[in-house]
């Protein structure tokens, strides 16, 4: 049955200032991402400027999300917001933005968690995907692998990284290489003339269950940029091609286990990484139905926070007033097989 | 516990780690130093293993610190991203660093001074590949 | 003129409400205990609608929204000011920003021109230094306080400085603000007048927001920015970004995306 309610959405956990609109039943209407574009020169993403930038842009981003959607405040049904996990700073931005806006009119406000966010990704586009399903998702800052019962906000975490996200390995490997912030485009490119077959680094075979582990392979990577001296530099397209082969082989074999261990045949992907070809052909080799968000709701946006908004209970007015942000808080576990 | 010391695997980086906390006190802050892979976060593991924190101890690059509750609450800052603790909030570390809480700091660079305004910097550890696998480890 | 103003650069959450015409005025503050942290977040909306309750109005009776702009602390800062724009935006009511430290001096203006002095308004910047701005001749009437420019402009200064600074104004202060308080030693050594420790002169409070604001031309919502006063330095932080890395930088602009 459809619902044209609308939901607006704000997100600012990291370094792109998001706001998007939806409808109740998941129709895209805005998906506005003003990405920062500066944190590059830093090598990475610099919390006071980051948040700096989300004051400078939160306004027009929500604007621009209301005006693409032919809406306006008071016609909303429903405000959200990410509280967290993120830079504590960044999220402030964001969370007294939509407080304020969501008071000005009385309306409710849905306090959605990021990653709930990466995971419901897959219930909107153009295909969504219906549960239940298994979730990997891997960003600069997060990567786990959950089965989706149903929409939510709860879902079963598998295993988690017991070290480095997959992306944080993306930008660390690339910064061993010589290239630049952030380096998962940079090094899948280089990657491209490389010989995956060259090196043999680790894909944390060690690590039994459906846990993952980056710490191996960053350090091999090293010490084979190390061991290699003056001949680094000419061999930088293999080292970059096996350094992705095995994070690439290290997210795939966990992936193929949780669906071995839910009997479960569909697979999505979200988070940041999730763009990287080597790995989407990779998984396209499970035999699951795999399920690829477009880029634009795989990184950080704020539909994905609309879209796990409609499954979060939501807080009427005045009960959201006092709310405040939380940048880690542990994952929802369940037992895993070891 | 002072000195120099030689860790052949990640067991023993976070035995030594774990060693270390023994007689670590709310309000004391460690640096640890050492460049990618030296095995950072994999000492600090071990330390909060000691402490009694439970669950996942992992890099906290991304959000630049972790809290981990246990007897004493442990703060697991990372300033790898932070280019420098002058051109951020003063309370940017508050969350993780303070009087009640055990604080483990990666990549300290030269923000001691700054540290030391967020608790008693009591030991700093350094990490460095030794080859093959080892690491020399220095905690003065 | 009916005024909504709110503050959030000290460690302080002040909110309050002011109708120029009768008089009439609302105030509501927290406070954290010695040691505690700020509570913005948690407080700053929550006392806007209790202010508003207890005024007996609602949304249409607020024709201006006056937002302090620092200098103080980045995040507090940055939580005042996306709460007022975002009213102010939600609402269409206009928006004034008003400098921290002239809202605090405007407040000891009576108090300074009793004593024979001008007003030097101290904040607290951390790390050993202060936020400081003075007025010659600070006034309790809003029109010539707005409009009054600085004889000590708002700037982050260390003791030294801040000493040199003082003496180069030449006047007697007296001084409020918790950085006067902080700063007790270094002020009185150079001759300044700090109000006592308890006085409720060294407390910001929106009321002197709303006074101020209601002779101050309201700004288009993105215009009201943070007087940070202290900027991200990207020589800093662009320095040795390499130390790890064993080979050369490669770096192209293009080397761009999500994580």
């Amino acid at each position: 049955m459809s619902d044209r309610r609308l939901i607006l959405a704000v997100e600012t956990s990291c370094d792109d200032t998001c706001a998007a609109v939806l409808t109740r039943d998941g129709e895209i209407r805005a998906n506005v991402i003003s990405s920062q574009g500066i944190h590059d020169r830093y090598g990475g993403v610099v919390p006071e400027i980051a948040s700096r930038h989300h004051l400078e842009l939160i306004d027009a981003a929500v604007a621009d999300a209301l005006r693409q959607a032919e809406t306006s405040l008071p016609e909303l049904d429903l405000v959200a917001v990410t509280r967290g996990p993120g830079l504590v700073a960044a999220l402030l931005v964001g969370l007294s933005s939509a407080k304020a806006l969501a008071a000005a009119h009385r309306l409710p406000l849905a306090a959605v968690d990021h990653l709930h966010g990466h995971v419901a990704a897959s219930f909107i586009g153009d295909a969504p995907l219906p549960p239940p399903f298994v979730s990997l998702v891997a960003s600069g800052g997060h990567t786990f692998v959950a089965r989706v019962e149903d929409h939510g906000p709860g879902y079963a975490v598998l295993g988690q990284t017991l070290d480095d996200a997959a992306g944080e390995a993306f930008d660390k490997g690339a910064r061993l290489l010589g290239l630049g912030y952030p380096g998962g485009p940079a090094l899948e490119r280089l990657a491209a003339d490389g010989d995956p077959e060259a090196f043999a680094f680790p894909t944390a075979a060690r690590v039994r269950g459906l846990d993952f582990s980056f710490a191996g392979v960053k350090t091999a990577l090293l010490y084979a940029v190390r061991d290699l001296g003056s001949e680094a530099p000419a061999r930088r397209a293999d080292l970059a091609a096996s350094y992705q082969r095995a994070i690439v082989e290290s997210l795939a074999t966990r992936a193929a286990r949780a669906l071995e261990h839910t009997g479960l045949h569909r697979l999505a992907i979200g988070g940041g990484v999730a763009a990287n070809g080597a790995l989407r052909a990779r998984l396209g080799e499970l035999g699951a139905q795999l399920d690829v968000p477009p880029r634009a709701l795989c990184t950080d946006n704020a539909a994905m926070i609309a879209s796990a908004a409609r499954f979060t209970p939501a807080l009427e007015y005045p009960r959201y007033l006092d709310l405040d942000v939380y940048a880690s808080g542990e994952l929802p576990r369940c037992a895993s097989p070891r | 516990m002072r000195g120099v010391f030689t860790s052949l695997d990640a067991a023993q980086t976070e035995e030594l780690g774990a060693r270390l906390a023994a007689r670590l006190r709310p309000g004391d802050v460690v640096l640890v130093a050492g460049e990618l892979g030296a095995g950072k976060t994999t000492f600090v593991r071990g330390a909060c293993r000691r402490l009694g924190v439970p669950g996942p101890v992992t890099s906290p690059t991304f959000t630049i610190g972790q809290r981990y509750p246990a007897a004493v609450p442990v703060g697991h800052v990372d300033l790898y991203r932070v280019a420098s603790l002058a051109d951020e909030d003063p309370d940017l570390l508050a969350d993780y660093l303070g009087p009640d809480a055990i604080g483990f700091v990666e990549w300290p660079l030269g923000e001691e001074p700054t540290l030391a305004g967020l608790g008693r910097i009591v030991a700093r550890v350094s990490l460095e590949h030794a080859g093959g696998g080892r690491r020399r480890v220095e905690v003065r | 003129m009916r005024i909504l103003g709110l503050d959030t650069a000290t460690r302080a959450t002040t909110v309050a409400w002011l109708d120029t015409e009768t008089g009439a005025a609302v105030g509501r503050r927290d406070d954290p205990p010695r040691g505690a942290r700020p509570r913005h977040t948690p407080r700053l909306m929550g006392l806007v609608v209790e202010t508003l309750q207890e005024a007996g109005v609602d949304w249409d009776g607020v024709d201006r929204i006056a937002v302090g702009v620092g200098p103080g602390t980045f995040t507090g800062l940055r939580i005042g000011i996306a709460t007022a724009r975002a009213l102010a935006i939600a609402r269409a009511i206009p928006i004034v920003g008003v400098c921290t430290l002239r809202a605090l001096a405007g407040g000891a203006a009576l108090a300074a021109c009793e004593h024979g002095r001008a007003a030097l308004a101290v904040l607290d910047a951390r790390r050993g230094e202060a936020f400081a701005a003075g007025w010659s001749t600070p006034s309790h009437d809003p029109e010539v306080m707005a409009a009054a420019s600085p004889s000590l402009r708002p700037a982050a200064l260390a003791p030294d400085e801040f000493a040199a600074a003082l003496r180069a104004g030449g006047g007697r202060w007296l001084a409020v603000g918790e950085g006067a308080v902080a700063f007790r030693t270094t002020l009185e050594r150079a001759g300044v007048l700090v109000a006592s420790d308890g006085s409720a002169l060294h407390r910001v409070g929106a009321l002197s927001h709303c006074r101020l604001a209601s002779a101050l031309e309201p700004e288009a919502p993105h215009a009201v920015r943070p007087a940070y006063l202290r900027r991200p330095d990207a020589e800093i932080a662009l320095r040795a970004r390499e130390r790890d890395s064993p080979m050369p930088s490669t770096a192209t602009p293009d080397d761009r995306h999500p994580r």
